[in-house]
């Protein structure tokens, strides 16, 4: 449970920030430069505020007035950067060790063993951070974090160093953090499919301030919230599952609902679930399905939302789930689409993005 | 003349010996003191700050009689401190070999406070605060994370102490005199055979001396750097 | 046109030039040991009020000052606190033997800080070792002819064995008495002279002038030295500065 409300004021970025949830597992996104870092280093009492409180499972940890400011070695938040700030002078195993060390046998809510095998760097452990690789060393500086029995791991954009291949790789232990430890997180990112990989609460966050917190299919509907996450590469996620392969024309097949997704070939077992993501830009839209066309997905479902943000023209689409297409003014009054109409998303299956591993 | 030059009397074989435990005891006296003072200087902001700075940095901008002659004022039998040490506990300083290490030591002192406070200054500050938030006091955090990060150039710092006594002169004979046996450091050995006339052959002895001893510090110095630098992944330097 | 301004330069030059040169003949380099610095300063400030050349006094202990000539240092008179290093200028040829002669004599004395005096009964009976506690300051024993004396002394006394590991050797007989004066040694062995000079100390006892090696000041041009410094030995040998020397305690020895 965390209940925030502080401000802070450095000339000419300013702070002000609320924030009440009991969601074990937040996102923490906004554009770069709204905070977010902050925040987490106000959390973890590496910047004090000037003014306010928070408290975490209640506990006060900073309160202004009753000059409240617990100290960091006492505050037990784990934290995990987009550097691994591995001890360059300890092996992997020593570093793992460091914050467990330091707790009395019955306050370790992890072994050590636990957390090697979960994160799987048995193998990396008698080598020195410069010899690992940029996601060994993420992995370790998790496994660290974790036996120090958090009671709140915050995550500062950590798969921000490494290549794509690489983020889908460590994604995967994280969902494995959240579902076998069951241990608060704080995830920050300018990614929302980093995020929504993870939890699909979000917290957004601009210029200082929380300006939407919920559930993301909620949050979404934010028109704030909206225009922001554009700027940033929102993409619609879906989790389907994954329903056949086809190895001479190389494609997967996956399902959502009634809708059937097409997409280049995943490396998936049948019936797992996969999620994928389709930019809001790559979706076109329909008011009849169409033959005689190279785009492999047609996906239908009823236009519920109509908005115009900045230049560019949202239209939200129910296929089960809401997606959103980007679309040009033009194109919506040639079409004289109106929320109700039932329309076509044209997607190719080139277009669509493999997240890995599906969340919930 | 070879066979002079390795000819060593006994009076000069105790100038080495005493220039050397007298360079090790004050290396080791302004170990703690330097690394304390040299963390203050590099991570807190205090009142005062500067004037500590200056403070530490005088003995390097001195002429070296001055510290001696305020030592003398102060730790003399009959100094400010001295004649309650000498009353009370019946501790002299002056003429002794402790009281040279004394002097010593003030003149090492500024030296072994510019590196380790270099040393120090370069850990990052992130990885001292990562390890607050795994649990650890912040003195835990220097013993375990500051000082072994900072330790190739703390080593330094300690060498260049101990070659700076091995050379220590002007401080020296002003404060403790220059008493053979108990004193009377190769430096100062040196200065009494070249103002004794005859006395060339022996002075020449103990410069060579001097400066292999110079030579092996200066060796060992970048040995232990290298070392402590290839354990913490980084390159060693090629100069 | 030219050629008369450049025979200008040139004579500008020259006359510029002489001035120098004279100056130089005029100052006069005395050498002289540590414990003449008073007597001597102000005999050379007399010396200066009546005649022209400039005296230069360098005041050290006698075994570094015979080190420095050994070496070339530009001295004109060299006055030693001791016959040994005349004698190894003379060996080296660095003195004008003519010119050399015995100035002053001079006594030891046992002194102990103003107020902290103790009793010495100066015979072969009595200890100095157990007379009084702490460090015994005179010059280095084996070169500052102060020290030597004062060694020779403790060793017709009986008493260098005992106190030996108790002497602090100074770099000349000032520091000793330094010393002495601010109490970080017990008692120190200087010369009367010194010991006069200064109010902070107190004699405790005078050694016998048959404890040691009859003290001389032997005096001497150094070889190459200015014609001019030798008005400066005549000046030595005048009663005026005859007064002075007995002022400070110093006794003249006529030749």
């Amino acid at each position: 449970m965390i209940d925030l409300d502080i401000r802070l004021n450095r000339g000419s970025f300013v702070l002000d920030a609320k924030l009440f949830t009991n969601e074990p597992v937040i996102g923490l996104f906004g554009p770069s430069g709204s905070g977010k870092s902050t925040i987490l280093a106000i959390l973890a009492g590496l910047i004090k505020p000037d003014e306010g409180r928070f408290v975490i499972d209640g506990e006060c940890l900073f309160d202004s007035e009753k000059k409240v400011d617990v100290a960091i070695h006492h505050r037990r938040i784990g934290l995990v950067f987009q550097d691994s700030r591995l001890f360059p002078h300890l092996s992997a195993r020593n570093n793992l060790d460091y914050g467990l060390n330091l707790l009395a046998p019955r306050n370790q809510r992890f072994s050590f063993d636990q957390i090697v095998a979960l994160l799987e760097i048995g193998h990396l452990l008698e080598r020195r951070p410069h010899q690992l690789s940029g996601g060994g060393k993420q992995r370790v500086a998790l496994g660290r974090a974790l036996l120090a029995s958090p009671r709140l791991l915050l995550l500062d954009e950590p798969l921000a160093s490494l290549d794509s291949r690489l983020k889908n790789q460590i994604l995967p232990f994280l969902r494995r953090i959240k579902e076998q430890l069951q241990i608060p997180m704080i995830y920050v990112s300018h990614s929302i499919n980093e995020i929504l990989h993870l939890t699909q609460t979000l917290a957004i966050i601009q210029a200082g301030s929380i300006i939407a917190n919920g559930g993301f299919h909620e949050v979404i509907k934010d028109e704030r919230v909206l225009s922001l996450a554009h700027s940033l590469g929102l993409d619609n996620v879906i989790h389907a599952e994954v329903l056949e392969h086809n190895q001479e024309f190389e494609y997967t097949l996956t399902g959502y609902g009634e809708n059937k997704i097409l997409l280049p070939l995943l490396n998936k077992p049948i019936g797992s679930f996969t999620a994928i993501s389709i930019p809001a830009s790559n979706i076109a839209l329909s008011k009849l399905r169409l033959s005689a066309l190279t785009i492999q997905n047609q996906l239908h479902g009823t236009v519920t939302a109509i908005r115009k943000i900045d230049h560019r023209v949202l239209v939200s689409v129910d296929i089960g789930c809401v997606l959103i297409a980007e679309v040009t003014a033009k194109a919506v009054h040639d079409l004289e689409i109106k929320c109700g109409d039932s329309v076509y998303c044209l997607v190719k299956a080139q277009a669509i993005r493999h997240l890995g591993d599906s969340a919930d | 003349m070879l066979h002079d030059l390795l000819n060593f009397t006994p009076s000069e074989i105790s100038a080495l010996f005493l220039s050397i435990k007298v360079a090790l005891w004050s290396t080791l006296a302004s170990c703690v003191p330097g690394i304390f003072v040299a963390w203050l200087l590099a991570r807190k902001s205090f009142i005062g700050k500067s004037l500590l700075d200056s403070l530490v940095h005088l003995p390097l901008v001195l002429p070296p009689v001055v510290p001696g002659f305020l030592l003398l004022i102060l730790l003399g039998n009959q100094g400010l401190i001295g004649k309650w040490l000498h009353e009370s506990w019946g501790i002299t300083l002056v003429f002794t070999w402790v009281g040279a290490a004394i002097a010593s030591a003030v003149m090492a002192f500024p030296l072994m406070v510019r590196a380790a406070r270099l040393a120090i200054r370069q850990v990052d500050t992130n990885l001292e605060a990562a390890a607050q938030s795994l649990g650890a006091h912040p003195f835990r955090v220097f013993f375990t994370v500051t000082l072994p990060l900072a330790m190739p150039g703390v080593l330094t710092g300690l060498i260049l102490a101990f070659s700076r006594s091995l050379g220590e002169f002007g401080a020296t004979i002003t404060f403790v005199g220059n008493i053979e046996g108990e004193t009377r450091t190769l430096p100062l050995a040196i200065f009494t055979y070249t103002q004794i006339p005859g006395g060339d052959t022996a002075a020449m002895r103990l410069v060579i001396l001097s400066m292999l001893l110079a030579f092996c510090a200066l060796l060992v110095s970048d040995l232990l750097e290298r070392r402590a630098n290839k354990r913490l992944g980084l390159n060693p330097h090629d100069d | 046109m030219l050629r008369y301004s450049i025979l200008r330069l040139i004579t500008i030059i020259s006359v510029l030039g002489l001035p120098t040169a004279s100056l130089a003949d005029q100052k006069i380099t005395v050498f002289a040991a540590a414990s003449l610095t008073n007597a001597l300063n102000e005999i050379s400030a007399e010396y200066e009020n009546e005649k022209s050349p400039k005296i230069q006094n360098s005041f050290s202990a006698s075994s570094a000052l015979a080190k420095q000539i050994e070496n070339g240092a530009p001295a004109d008179i060299f006055i030693s606190a001791d016959s040994k290093w005349m004698d190894y200028l003379q060996d080296k040829k660095r003195i004008n033997v003519q010119s050399r002669t015995n100035l002053l004599s001079n006594r030891l004395v046992l002194i102990a800080p103003k107020g902290q005096g103790f009793k010495a009964q100066i015979d072969k009976s009595s200890s100095l070792a157990s007379a009084f506690t702490g460090k015994l300051c005179t010059g280095e024993v084996e070169s500052v002819p102060v020290g030597i004396y004062a060694k020779q002394s403790l060793i017709t006394l009986g008493w260098w064995d005992a106190i030996k590991s108790r002497v602090v050797g100074a770099q000349d007989v000032r520091a000793a008495l330094n010393f002495v004066e601010r109490g970080e040694c017990a008692a120190g062995i200087v010369y009367e002279t010194d010991a006069k000079l200064s109010d902070k100390v107190e004699i405790v006892a005078v050694f016998p002038d048959d404890s040691h090696e009859p003290i001389v000041y032997p005096l001497a041009l150094v070889e190459g030295a200015q014609p001019n410094a030798r008005s400066f030995i005549d000046y030595l040998g005048s009663d005026k500065a005859k007064s002075i020397f007995v002022k400070f305690g110093f006794t003249p020895i006529n030749k």
